[in-house]
């Protein structure tokens, strides 16, 4: 009974911290598996700093001098992101297409 | 000035009294406790010819024996004394310690042979009129026999492959004369001879003879003791190993015997055995022993035993005794160590299987590229068209390679 008892923890031990080699954690691992759902986020973000930054204007934290230049740069980084998303949905599309013609010509 | 008087005796009775007081917790209780002082008599007697008139002085005709008194309080000795019987053997000792617990040995050496008898001191008629037998001696063996034998395989260590074994034997002396075997060396056959197994060790052997000595023979053990008239028991202890699953405990005695009985515990499967009878099942000390029986063995006849079944150390056993490790702790630490370091050199080496390895045919990783993502797309859209990947298992592998692609086109965008 000792034996088994000894034998178990051995095992659960070894399991526990060999555990960190058997997994995979690669570095090039992104932080987001959708590219759709990365673009989003991103775009969400830059509409609060907007909301954050014409609140702070209302309130006077920020100038008008300030508010002007901040303001232009997330806008245009919005509409950068606007632009990056419609044609990250083209790319789907094209890789869709690209997959069905390659299938055609297998056939 | 004041003359001061010295009184010397004053001086001396008092030294005496301080030394008096300082020395009692050293004095046994049993002496402190002794009430009386009481005296041992008895007699010695030729217990060879009992039957003659003149049986006491046929004694002291030949040897006059010393008696001799040793007085114990649990094992310490306390009191020693000797003398030597009158004409008539009649022996007597006087103003001897009494107290609870004391132990009385007397003993008597004649014609070379010790005798000894313990009396304790609880039975008060034991220690007057005495009789105390001296016998004549022989070197003769004719009137000894072994009356009874057993063996009982007692514990099995299957660790070590080893039995022990406990064996009780009655030796007999039916004549009316001390058997003392010829020491000289010119009748080496003049012992009691007893069997033991080949390779067997840590022999433990007790006997109510007096001053019991041995000697190793070629294959077991001589009594070189002498053997007085009655009966005499022999009990000895052993261990003895097995290499295979089977030991062959089969004996031969050199004197006659009337019964032989053979006692084997659970953990043997199996008793082959030629002669002896198989009587079922007894139990000792609440566990279950299986007997076997033979009766009226003659002197050279062979008794065969040979156990089979018996039980092999486990791998974890052999393991441990391979390394030498004799304690369990040591074991566990030594089998961590060396696990861990295992896995530690596999990872190295990248010989670890992954979780979720990828198939063959979708064998593509992060650094793949478009094109073959491309490919690996297809593959998969084919065979779930061919009903080979359910639903599930299509939509989780082809949004992987998919995001995998336009993730690729997204970071090429940004720079």
């Amino acid at each position: 009974m000792v034996v088994v008892i000894i034998v178990v923890m051995v095992a659960t031990v070894m399991v526990i911290v060999s555990l960190p080699f058997f997994l995979k954690f690669s570095k090039d691992q992104p932080l987001y598996k959708d590219p759709f759902e990365q673009i989003g986020n991103e775009r969400n973000s830059l509409y609060q700093s907007i909301r954050i930054l014409e609140n702070d204007f209302l309130v006077g934290l920020v100038s008008v001098e300030e508010y002007q230049p901040r303001f232009d740069t997330i806008r245009s980084e919005i509409a950068n992101i606007l632009r990056l998303e419609d044609e990250l949905g083209k790319e789907s599309n094209s890789i869709e297409k690209e997959i069905r013609l390659l299938r055609e010509k297998k056939k | 000035m004041k003359e001061i008087r010295i009184n010397l005796r004053s001086i001396f009775f008092g030294v005496l009294t301080l030394v008096f007081f300082f020395s009692l917790p050293f004095v046994p209780e049993s002496i402190l406790a002794a009430d009386n002082l009481i005296s041992v008599n008895g007699s010695v007697v030729n217990g060879t010819d009992e039957n003659s008139e003149d049986f006491v002085l046929t004694l002291s005709g030949k040897e006059k024996p010393k008696v001799i008194l040793h007085v114990f309080n649990k094992e310490e000795l306390i009191d020693t004394r000797s003398t030597v019987p009158d004409q008539s053997g009649s022996f007597i000792f006087e103003n001897i310690l009494s107290g609870e617990g004391l132990i009385y040995t007397l003993t008597t050496v004649y014609l070379g042979v010790q005798h000894s008898s313990p009396i304790r001191i609880t039975d008060q008629s034991q220690l007057s009129n005495v009789l105390f037998k001296v016998y004549e001696t022989t070197e003769e063996m004719d009137k000894l026999s072994f009356r009874e034998a057993s063996m009982l395989l007692m514990n099995l260590d299957r660790s070590k492959r080893a039995i022990s074994v406990f064996e009780t034997i009655k030796i007999s002396n039916t004549g009316d004369l001390t058997f003392v075997p010829d020491l000289s060396g010119e009748n080496p056959m003049n012992f009691i001879r007893f069997p033991l197994p080949s390779g067997a060790v840590n022999l433990d052997v007790q006997s109510d003879l007096t001053d019991a000595r041995l000697v190793q023979v070629d294959s077991g053990f001589a009594l070189v003791s002498p053997i007085p008239p009655g009966e005499n028991s022999l009990n000895f202890t052993y261990v003895v190993f097995y290499e295979n699953d089977q030991l062959d405990l089969s004996r031969k005695y050199r004197e006659d015997l009337d019964i032989f009985r053979l006692l084997v515990s659970n953990d043997i499967e199996s008793v082959n055995t030629d002669k002896m009878k198989d009587l079922g099942f007894t139990g000792i000390a609440n566990r279950p022993y299986r007997l076997f029986s033979i009766t009226n063995i003659s002197e050279e006849e062979n008794i065969d035993i040979v156990l089979s079944g018996l039980p092999q150390p486990t791998l974890f056993q052999r393991v441990k005794d391979f390394f030498g490790f004799h304690s369990l702790g040591l074991f566990t630490i030594a089998l961590m160590a060396v696990s861990l370091c295992t896995v530690l050199i596999l990872s190295l080496l990248g010989k670890l299987p992954y979780k979720n390895k990828p198939r063959p045919e979708f064998n593509v990783n992060i650094s793949s590229s478009r094109t073959k993502l491309l490919e690996t797309l297809v593959a998969l859209d084919d065979r779930f068209e061919l009903g080979e990947t359910n639903l599930e298992e299509y939509s989780a592998a082809r949004s992987k390679f998919k995001n995998q692609i336009l993730r690729k086109w997204l970071e090429n965008e940004r720079q």
